[in-house]
Formats: structure tokens, sequence, C-alpha cells
């Protein structure tokens, strides 16, 4: 028990989980048998401190090794061990900010930062895809980048005024429009034709995190006005917006589009597998944040049944210190 | 036929089902009017929702991508497989029969890639059905909401792989020799995920036809055919390999193509229920 909201802990459901009868959905537990909710999963500010920030450069396309060395850190053993419990493999390569376990407590600063990597990041693709990378797309996309910078700064500020709901509502507006650029943007990006490169899908991979933490931003402003049932609506809809651009996503279908028609089809299996397993980690972790967007809003109409203020749950989350993540029980 | 009795009966018990709640929703229905919790929102708007599928969409997109990658890769071992037996065979064969392509491609390797190609098939759909039992929740889905198969797979030789029942493999005479089908392997999904994966036929492309051969005339000479042999061999197996990439994995009507089309189907029948 934290404070007044009765939390668990995750080993209370190790057994079940090891055996099956109890499965993890994206934020939730569920009972494998009959699709019960049986908790919600909340991380904390240990978390959020710990994982956070180091994750902030790593994508799913960078090396087992560097993963492996990550979270062979001593300080992270802990996590590791909990998320490997809750079976959240992908967890690694997809950075605390991007994702979040329930409501993200990883705060408006650490999504900010994200997009001042995303905008170095733009350098490189810069090099790599000149062609189509011209300079006008390249100063759209700074620009907009620049305005989700922006407004998470502002958002990141509200919490020092007394009355903050006006300002997180403002934020939550305005970051509409930058989230339908890069809707539209992914869009154009998957449907493109021609060679597919490592560096089209990393350009692809940093639009879809620009676009996660966008939409994380925007509930999260919800969340935090107390506007809960706008706050799940909001998630739910874009849960389904990412079901129509990426269920029919996968690496087989990635690999073959970007075959050179006028070169011969691969026919060594082992070099086939190569190019799959390159792009393995990226559907992997598609199909993660698919989950954690669909299990939100649960979490948020949880949360507003139980009426627990995002305040009241953000500060009792930042003083857990030793469970990185804990759990909700479902009433 | 037992096979194709035992199916409708299943069907026609999964619609009796349909009718009644199953004992599962049953128990839930129970539950929730206990606890006065609802499922849906729309009956009670005032509670959350308890409960969500038991199939988790997640799962099943993982499902779909591993069958996908696990196709795709496995027709390309059975060819490098395929190609090394074919060389071997030519190696072994003698002059007289590789004189004449036609007979020696009919009766040598013909059978071979018959074979080898239902290995196959049969292969990745074992590893589907595999994958699709180990969803949490599949199994009543697949006897609750059974996929109309016919429905979901307008361009595939349904009706042969139904006629000729489990792991058949069907020759179809020497006058369809232009139809790009000359054998059809469907696996039935045994026990409950038979609404699910269903009788999944996949017609194996034709290896090659008849026109592609080449015959050594009478009076070519036994010594001057001596020495073409390489170049015999070479070609005839630079066409052997053409066809079988194209059978296999390059052409639009390709072996891999059939089994992801079928999974996609199915996952989309699935995705299109699943919530949760």
């Amino acid at each position: 028990m934290i404070g007044s909201i009765p939390f668990e802990i995750p080993a209370k459901y190790a057994a079940d989980l090891a055996s099956g009868s109890i499965v993890r959905f994206g934020g939730l537990l569920k009972d494998a048998s009959t699709g019960r909710i049986v908790a919600h999963l909340q991380e904390t500010g240990s978390l959020a401190q710990r994982l956070g920030a180091q994750l902030l450069n790593v994508s799913p396309f960078d090396g087992v090794s560097a993963i492996s060395s990550l979270a062979g850190n001593m300080q992270l053993a802990k996590i590791q061990k909990t998320l490997e419990l809750l079976q959240i493999q992908q967890w690694l390569t997809l950075g605390s900010s991007l994702v979040g376990i329930g409501v993200s407590l990883a705060g408006f600063k650490m999504m900010s930062d994200r997009f001042d990597r995303l905008d170095q990041r733009l350098d490189a693709f810069k090099e790599h895809i000149d062609r189509r990378f011209d300079e006008l797309v390249e100063r759209d996309y700074r620009n907009h980048l620049s305005r989700v910078r922006d407004l998470l700064r502002e958002a990141e500020s509200a919490y020092t005024y007394r009355n903050p709901d006006d300002r997180f509502m403002r934020v939550a507006e305005s970051l509409e429009s930058v989230i339908s650029f890069l809707r539209s943007e992914i869009d154009h990006n998957l449907g493109k034709k021609g060679t597919r490169n490592e560096e089209t899908i990393k350009l692809l991979w940093s639009l879809i995190e620009g676009f996660v933490t966008g939409i994380n931003a925007r509930v999260q402003c919800l969340a935090e006005a107390g506007e809960m049932t706008a706050a799940a609506d909001l998630s739910r809809r874009e849960a389904e917006g990412f079901y129509r651009f990426f269920d029919g996503f996968s690496a087989v279908d990635w690999v073959n589009a970007g075959i050179d028609p006028a070169r011969e089809i691969e026919t060594s299996w082992e070099r086939y597998s190569i190019q799959l397993n390159k792009l393995h980690p990226f559907e992997n972790s598609l199909t993660e944040i698919q989950s954690q967007m669909d299990s939100r809003p649960y979490l948020l109409e949880y949360l507003e049944q139980e009426q627990i203020r995002m305040s009241d749950l953000r500060g009792l989350m930042e003083q857990e210190t030793r469970e990185p993540v804990v759990v909700l029980p479902a009433r | 036929m037992a096979w194709f009795v035992d199916w409708l009966k299943k069907l026609f018990s999964s619609a009796e089902r349909r009718q009644e709640p199953s004992d599962s929703v049953r128990n839930s229905l129970d539950e929730q009017g206990d606890r006065g919790e609802a499922v849906l929102q729309s009956e009670k708007p005032e509670r959350p929702p308890v409960y969500v599928d038991r199939v988790s969409r997640s799962d099943i997109i993982a499902w779909r991508n591993q069958c996908l990658s696990f196709n795709e890769i496995e027709v390309r071992k059975e060819y490098a497989q395929l190609v090394a037996r074919i060389e071997k065979e030519l190696e072994t064969c003698s002059l007289v029969k590789l004189g004449d392509q036609q007979r020696f491609h009919k009766e040598q390797v013909q059978p071979l890639i018959n074979e080898s190609e239902k290995q196959v098939i049969v292969r990745c759909m074992a590893y589907a059905e595999d994958g699709l039992r180990k969803i949490p929740g599949i199994d009543a889905m697949a006897f609750d909401q059974p996929v109309d198969y016919e429905a979901t797979n307008p361009d595939l030789d349904a009706q042969a792989g139904l006629k000729h029942g489990a792991g058949s493999l069907f020759m179809m005479g020497a006058g369809a020799a232009a139809v790009p089908v000359t054998a059809s392997v469907s696996t039935v999904s045994a026990g409950g995920l038979m609404g699910l994966l269903g009788a999944t036929a996949v017609s194996i492309p034709i290896a090659m036809t008849g026109g592609t051969f080449v015959v050594l005339m009478v009076g070519y000479g036994l010594f001057r055919a001596a020495r073409s042999r390489p170049v015999l061999s070479e070609e005839y197996l630079d066409k052997v390999e053409q066809s079988l990439r194209k059978n296999l994995f390059a052409g639009r009507k390709s072996v891999v193509r059939q089994l992801n089309g079928n999974i996609k189907r199915v996952s989309q029948g699935l995705l299109a229920r699943a919530r949760g």
C-alpha cells in the first residue's frame, strides 16, 4: 500500500504470470481465460529517473551488445528483473518517455529532450538520403519538432503555476496540429515506393517517436488538467489511428517492397534472414507501442472511476524509490 | 470424408454456441452481475470496462509476423536443398536420360519438386497452427466465431482442398498442363482451430512446361552429345532454378505468396474482432 492508493508490487503476480494464467497486455494485466482486467501497471519515479535518460539514445536498431551493456548496469538490475517478470523485453529499446507504462511519469522535460535528439538525428538522415530529404522537407521537420519542444517546455513550466489547468489545456490543443503533421508524414513514408534502406526506416522510426511522444504529451496534458474522460477518449482514438497505420506492417512486406525490381529477388535464406533481423526489433517495438496505447484508456477510465487525481498519483509515484513499476489492482 | 463431416458438426455446434452464451461468457456475466460491473460502456457508462478480449491484438500481430518470416525463410531453405538434390540427380543420370530432358524432368525431377513443395507447405502450415494454438484465448474464439473460409479465400483452390482432404496431394491430369496448377496441398486444422485456419489449400504451381526442354535429336552423335553434357546440364539447371524461384517465392502465385496471403487473411479476420 502506497499512501491511500492500494498499490501492490509486481512480484505478487510472478507465479500467475509465469504460469500464463495472467498475461500482460500493454499497461495492464488480464486473466488469460476470461479477459478480466486484473490490474493496471504504473511506472514510478524510480524507473523514470534511472532508465529514462539513459534510453533517450537507444533505438530498436542498436545492436544487442549496446542494449546488453546498458542492461548490465548494476543500477538497472532491479529494473531489468521487474520488466522481465512482466515480459516487457522490448522496453529496453523503447525508452520510458516513448511509451510509458500507464500514465507516463517521465515528464515533459524528458519528452522535450527526446525532441532535441530527433532534431540532431535529422543531420544524419540528410547525409544518407539527401535526394529524398530536400531542404524544404528538412526545414518543415525542424520547424515542427521545434514547435513540439516549445510546447512541452510550456507544459513543464505549468507545474509551477497555482492553477495550471488552462496551460495544460492550451498545450494539448496546440499539440494537435503538430501530431497531424507527423501523422501525415508517417503515412507518406509508409506508402513510399522504391528502395528502403536502413536510413529510410530510421527516419520512419524518428517520425513515429515524435508522433507517439506528441500523443503521450497531449493525453498527459488532458489528464493533468483533470479531463480524464477526454484523455481516455483521445487515447482510444489515437490507438485506433495507430492500428490503421501499423496493423498491416510486417518486416517481410517491408523487405519485399524494398527489393529493387531491376535486381533478382534474394534467394539465399541466410541473406534474407539478415535483412529481416534488422527489422524485427522495429516490428516488435511497433506491436508493443500499439499495446501500450491500446491499454492506456482503461487505466484513465479506472482513475476517473476511482476519483484518483493525476497530481495525487504522480506525487505518490514520484516518492516510490524502490519499485520501478507498481501494480494497481482492479476492483 | 470423415473429417468433412466432423468439420460440419463443429460448425453447427459453434453456431449453437453463438445463440447461447458459452460457459466462460456465462460465468463472466454472472460474475459481473454479482459485482455490479459492466462489460460495455454503453450499458453502464458510469463504470469503466473491466473485461477486455481474451485474445490480444498484439499476440495476433506477433503470430502473423512470425509466420510471414518463417514462411519466407523456410521456402528459401527448401529451394537451396532442392537445387542441391537436382544437381545430384544431374550428376548421376546417364547421358541418354539427360538427352531427353522432358522425360528426365518428368520422371526424375518433377516428383522431387512436388514432394519438396508439399513438405514445405505442410511445415509452414503446421508452424502457423502451432503458433495460433499458443495464443491465450484463441481456442474459444475459434469455436465462437469461425472465419468464413470460402469468403476469405476467394482466389485459392478451396474446393480442391476441401474435396481432397487433409494432407492429400491432388495430381491433376495431363490435360491440365496449361493451367498453372498441377497439385494442391490442403492442410486442415485438427481440433478447435478449424474455424480459424480452416482447410487451407495451397496450389503448387507447375514447375516447367514442355516447350522449355531440350531433346537431343536422333543422329546428333554420341561423342558430340557427351561433350555437350556440361552445357546441357547447366542450361537445364538454370531453367529449373528460374522456375523454382518463381514458383516458390518470386512469382505472383508463388507458394510463399499463397501461404502469406492465408496468414494475412486469417490475422485480419482475428484483428477485426480482438481488442485488448
